[in-house]
Parts: structure tokens; C-alpha cells; sequence
């Protein structure tokens, strides 16, 4: 069988734009190592391989690599596999509608595919959980940690705080854009402010707008301590911040966010944080561009 | 025209070593800008682009774009091109034969084939410009920007020293295998040093070879840090060794006669490397230095994203 694969832009509408995704087929016979490997040689945040999935009904079994090794779950790489089975139209033999449900190592994933004439745009990913938030951080430390004054942290609404979803994330609010930009990844000042315990990963953001469930954020996300110097387009951390934000209100919330604009890959993640009946969930919508095509032929 | 391309991993013959590179086709259309946003989407240390030669008596021109800049020069993407090249057999109308030259912007580049039988394996490239020394770095500087002890930088033979074929590289001999492996990146030492900050690359290496009367099995084993130009670890420098190399044959070379190196690099980041140096002594002096090693195809295909 031979190992194909696309790679797409995702949470853009622009090539060149939002988190590059590789999504491999026809790598049932694979071992995990050469997943691993081709994950790593691609050297995109991630690659996904699509195989059989174990129970008809689902669409398709979904493994997830970053280059350094797999994960249980992440946000962009559900929302550019999703699309691209889609666009193609049918997978192991059946058609791709408008909902796919992936099998992976956290569980059941499901999308809904975003159309527009026709077409498979994007996806929607509902998030399999809700984000549990947990400790504080000291504002001054995280200002530190990130290159900036000591008040560069807005506390108004929230101090730095931790949030685990999967992934653990230290989410902290700044006055404004001049200072998100003035941010930067450092593995060195994020362990010498914050040390060892704290998340790697560490999301900031700026209000741009906001009305009664509405908000429009623009974040950036380091994480040079798990060897990603800045994320263009974090579905994970959309989900997390949704989830905190959750703590601090009422009534459902209409979440725009810009990411990666600092980097030079411009992102928009459009976030809802749904709460009816008593129940909420937080869904992460995105668009991707095809990019490119082809095989393997080392394998 | 489809923008198509070819992937393969520089100096070594074992998928998923070596350094990966992307070799582009049909770009005749593309501005710089364009070619820079294919190279970034890439995320290779290097991306090539292989056009027509503006003099039909060379095999192309080829461009070379790191994830960030152009860059007039470097090793691994013209061995790579060239073998490329080779196995495609022709190229713009062309037969590849054992030589090619490519126009870049550092000058003309020639290169010789290596094959198996009549299969191209590798390439061999002679480095554009002769090797010089640009000056120094501080001993306790350098060994903060390597999270190392001043004590595990050997200076009896050479202090760190800043050495170039066309791209500068901080050359710093370590003590021995243990001092190289511990050697890490430390981006914020090396921002603030006023000696390692200009030159930015530290390329560090151990002799432990025949070469250098040592047991191992390659006569250096070398490791390439530059985290200010995004790359926190490089796993095989062309231009990096073809600097050392001239470096060393100065240092110990022979008044006539051809200094070889065999030369492992990239192993202790897990993509391990082979990268064969030659230097060519006539006088005491340096006549030319080559830089050669092997390559494997990884994957093909062709770039569909609408370019505006």
C-alpha cells in the first residue's frame, strides 16, 4: 500500500497562514517508532494518520504525532483531518457526511464539517471534556517568565492560572497588544520564574472587543520548554481559556480568537461555550487550505 | 506550471538521519517572498529552488531559503540538489552527468556526483570561497553559551575562532565525547555575549579518530548549535565542517598533499550524520576544500495551494 499524505493550513483561510497539519494514509502496517519517525521527519506541530477505524461506526481511527512523541488528543490536527477526509469525500470505502466521529487514545472525538456551496471549508470540534481550572500563579513571576515589566499582567478579572485540558496551560491576560507583542518564549526565564512544576505551555492573551456573550481575543502561546518556540494556532488552548472564562460568568459566550500573529502566521479560532439545560460544552471551529500532496518512498 | 518537489535526507544513507532538505521544481514563477513562504511552510533547516541557468554551459540555478532568509551558500542543499538532480538523470532539457555546477548567489558551485555503479548516491561539493579566520571569542563566554565549564574548551591548539567558506561559524574544540553530548544551546548567554552574539552559530567538536590518533571510528564528532537563527540544533552543516575543516588542515595538515576527515555529526540529537571532508594542501598552503557525503529519498509530491 502506499503511504500518501496532504498537508493543510489550519484555522486559516490563507495558505501559508494558521498551524501546518500532515495527515498521512495507508499507514495501517506501520510500527509506532515509524510513525514517530515520519511525524518527526515532516517537522510539522503535528501529523495525523488515518486508519481503519475499529468499530464501523465510527469514520476512521486517528493517531496524533507531534515530532517528539504521540498525544492522547489536540484541537488543530481533529479540525484539518476532519476537513481533509471530507473534501475527498469518502474514506475506506463509505462517504464522508457532515459529521465524522474519530477514534482515538482519549476516547471518541466528534466534528462537524463546515461547508460553504459544497465545499468542506473546516470543522467544528466538540471537546471531548470540560477544562478543570486549578492553581494561581504569582503575576509578577509570569510577567518575568515572559520578558516583560513586572504589572505587565492584567488581574481585574483573573489571576495567571493554571488550566488542564489534557494538556496543562498557564493562561494570563495583558493590557494590551503592544505588550503581547512584547512577549517572548524563553525555556530559560520561564524555569527561572516559574520553575520545573509550572505548565510548559504558557497562553496569553488581550481583549480586543467585547459585548454581553460576546469576545474577541488575540492571543500567542509559548512553549520553548516542550521545543515549540511560539504555536500559531492552539485548538487546546482555545478550549481551555473557553473553560475559564466559563468560571467568571453566566449564560453561554461567543469567543473570537486571533493567534500567530506575531509569528507571521495570522490563525482565527471561533469558540462557543454552549450551556443549555443545565449542560455546557465548548465547541472550536477553524477553516483550512490545502497545501500540499504527495508520497512516501522511503518507506 | 506545477509547483512540484522532492524530499531527501543530506548525508546519510539511512532514512530518518542525516538532514532532510525539500528541493523544489517549476518555481520559475515565484517571487522571493513566495519561495520564502515555501521554504517556511517547509520547516526544513533548508529548502532549495532549482531554476534555469541564466549560462546553458551550467546545470541550473538554485536558490536556497532557510525557514527565515535566503542564503547565498550552504552544504547539505547542493549535496542534496545535486543528487537529486543525478537520479533524475536530466534536467531543463539537459543529461546530468558526474558534474554538475550551479549558479547561487555566493558564485558558482560545482559538484561532483557519487555513485554506486551507475546509481547516484551522494555528491561531493567544493566549497566557494577559501577558508578564513574572522577573528575570536572569549573562552568563559562561549563556554556559557554551551552551558559548559571553561575547563571542558580545549584552547592549546586553537582559542574558540570564528571561521568561514562563506558563512561564519564559532569553531570550539571540546575536551572529549562526554563534554560534547553535555554542550546544550543557551540562548540568552548567547544574545548577551559580545563575542559569540555577532557570529550566532557555535559549531563544536571533539577529535576522536584515526585521524587525530584517536579510537573512534570517525576522526571528528561535531555538533551544530544556532537557536538565534531557529535552529536549536542542526543535524548535519556542510558549510559548518568545511570550515573545521580548513581550520584543522592549517592546524595540522599536510605542506602537500590531501587531508581527509571523516566526520560524524547530528548523533546525539538522534539524526545521526556522515559528512566526508577533503582539503587539498600544496605549499603549506589550502588549495581547495570538498565537503561530500550521501542520500536517501524520503517523499515526493507537488505544492497545491493557490500562490497569490
Amino acid at each position: 500500500m502506499t503511504l500518501s499524505y496532504e498537508t493543510v493550513d489550519v484555522f486559516t483561510e490563507t495558505a501559508f497562514g494558521g498551524n501546518p497539519l500532515a495527515v498521512v494514509t495507508g499507514g495501517e502496517t506501520l510500527t509506532t517508532e515509524a510513525m514517530q519517525a515520519i511525524a518527526r521527519e515532516f517537522n510539522t506541530p503535528e501529523t495525523t494518520f488515518v486508519m481503519p477505524p475499529a468499530d464501523p461506526a465510527n469514520t476512521a481511527r486517528v493517531r496524533i504525532f507531534t515530532p517528539a512523541m504521540e498525544l492522547p488528543f489536540a484541537g488543530h490536527p481533529n479540525v484539518g483531518t476532519a476537513t481533509m477526509l471530507a473534501r475527498r469525500g469518502e474514506v475506506f470505502g463509505r462517504p464522508v457526511g457532515d459529521a465524522v466521529r474519530f477514534e482515538e487514545k482519549i476516547g471518541l472525538v466528534g466534528l462537524d464539517i463546515l461547508r460553504s456551496g459544497g465545499e468542506a471549508v473546516g470543522a467544528v470540534l466538540t471537546s471531548p471534556a470540560m477544562p478543570e481550572v486549578k492553581e494561581r500563579f504569582d503575576p509578577s513571576a509570569v510577567a518575568a517568565a515572559v520578558g516583560l515589566p513586572d504589572t505587565a499582567i492584567v488581574v481585574a478579572r483573573h489571576a495567571p492560572v493554571q488550566v488542564a485540558i489534557g494538556a496543562v496551560l498557564l493562561i494570563a491576560e495583558v493590557e494590551d497588544r503592544d505588550v503581547l507583542a512584547a512577549a517572548r518564549g524563553d525555556a530559560g526565564l520561564q524555569l527561572k520564574h516559574l520553575g520545573e512544576a509550572a505548565p510548559p505551555l504558557v497562553y496569553l492573551y488581550t481583549r480586543e472587543d467585547a459585548g454581553a456573550d460576546y469576545l474577541h481575543i488575540r492571543s500567542r502561546m509559548f512553549a520553548p520548554r516542550a521545543g515549540i518556540p511560539e504555536d500559531p494556532a492552539t485548538g487546546g488552548a482555545a478550549v481551555a481559556i473557553a473553560g475559564l472564562f466559563a468560571t467568571l460568568m453566566d449564560g453561554s459566550l461567543d469567543l473570537v480568537i486571533d493567534q500567530g500573529i506575531e509569528m507571521g502566521r495570522p490563525s482565527r479560532l471561533d469558540v462557543r461555550l454552549i450551556r443549555e439545560g443545565g449542560a455546557e460544552r465548548i465547541t472550536v471551529a477553524g477553516r483550512c487550505v490545502p497545501m500540499m500532496r504527495g508520497e512516501i518512498v522511503a518507506v | 506550471m506545477a509547483l512540484t518537489y522532492e524530499t531527501v535526507d543530506v548525508f546519510t544513507d539511512t532514512a530518518f538521519g542525516g538532514n532532510p532538505l525539500a528541493v523544489v521544481f517549476g518555481a520559475e514563477r515565484l517571487s522571493t517572498a513566495q519561495m520564502q513562504a515555501v521554504a517556511t511552510e517547509f520547516n526544513y533547516s533548508e529548502t532549495t529552488f532549482v531554476l534555469p541557468p541564466q549560462n546553458p554551459a551550467h546545470t541550473a540555478q538554485v536558490r536556497i531559503f532557510t525557514p527565515r532568509i535566503e542564503v547565498p551558500f550552504a552544504g547539505h542543499p547542493n549535496v542534496g540538489t545535486a543528487t537529486v538532480l543525478a537520479r533524475r538523470g536530466a534536467v531543463f532539457g539537459a543529461p546530468v552527468g558526474d558534474r554538475v555546477v550551479f549558479e547561487e548567489a555566493a558564485g558558482l558551485v560545482p559538484i561532483a556526483i557519487m555513485r554506486d555503479g551507475a546509481r547516484a548516491v551522494g555528491a561531493t561539493l567544493t566549497a566557494p570561497q577559501p577558508f578564513q579566520r574572522l577573528g575570536g571569542a572569549d573562552v568563559t563566554e562561549v563556554a556559557a553559551c554551551l552551558g559548559l565549564r571553561p575547563a571542558q574548551i580545549v584552547e592549546h591548539r586553537h582559542a574558540p575562532v570564528v571561521g568561514t567558506v562563506g558563512l561564519p561559524f564559532l569553531l570550539v574544540e571540546l575536551a572529549d565525547r562526554a563534554a560534547l553530548a553535555a554542550a546544550r544551546p543557551v540562548t540568552a548567554a548567547i544574545r548577551s555575549s559580545p563575542s559569540v552574539a555577532p557570529v550566532k552559530d557555535i559549531h563544536c567538536y571533539v577529535r576522536s579518530g584515526p585521524a587525530f590518533g584517536g579510537d573512534d571510528e570517525f576522526d571528528l564528532r561535531t555538533r551544530m548549535l544556532a537557536p538565534l537563527d531557529g535552529v536549536l540544533e542542526d543535524p548535519a552543516t556542510g558549510s559548518a565542517n568545511c570550515a573545521l575543516a580548513g581550520l584543522l588542515a592549517e592546524l595540522d595538515g599536510p605542506a602537500d598533499g590531501t587531508m581527509k576527515l571523516r566526520i560524524a555529526q547530528g548523533v546525539e540529537m538522534g539524526r545521526p550524520s556522515e559528512l566526508l571532508a577533503e582539503v587539498d594542501r600544496t605549499a603549506g598552503a589550502t588549495t581547495a576544500i570538498r565537503i561530500g557525503g550521501r542520500c536517501v529519498a524520503i517523499r515526493r509530491g507537488e505544492v497545491t495551494a493557490r500562490l497569490s
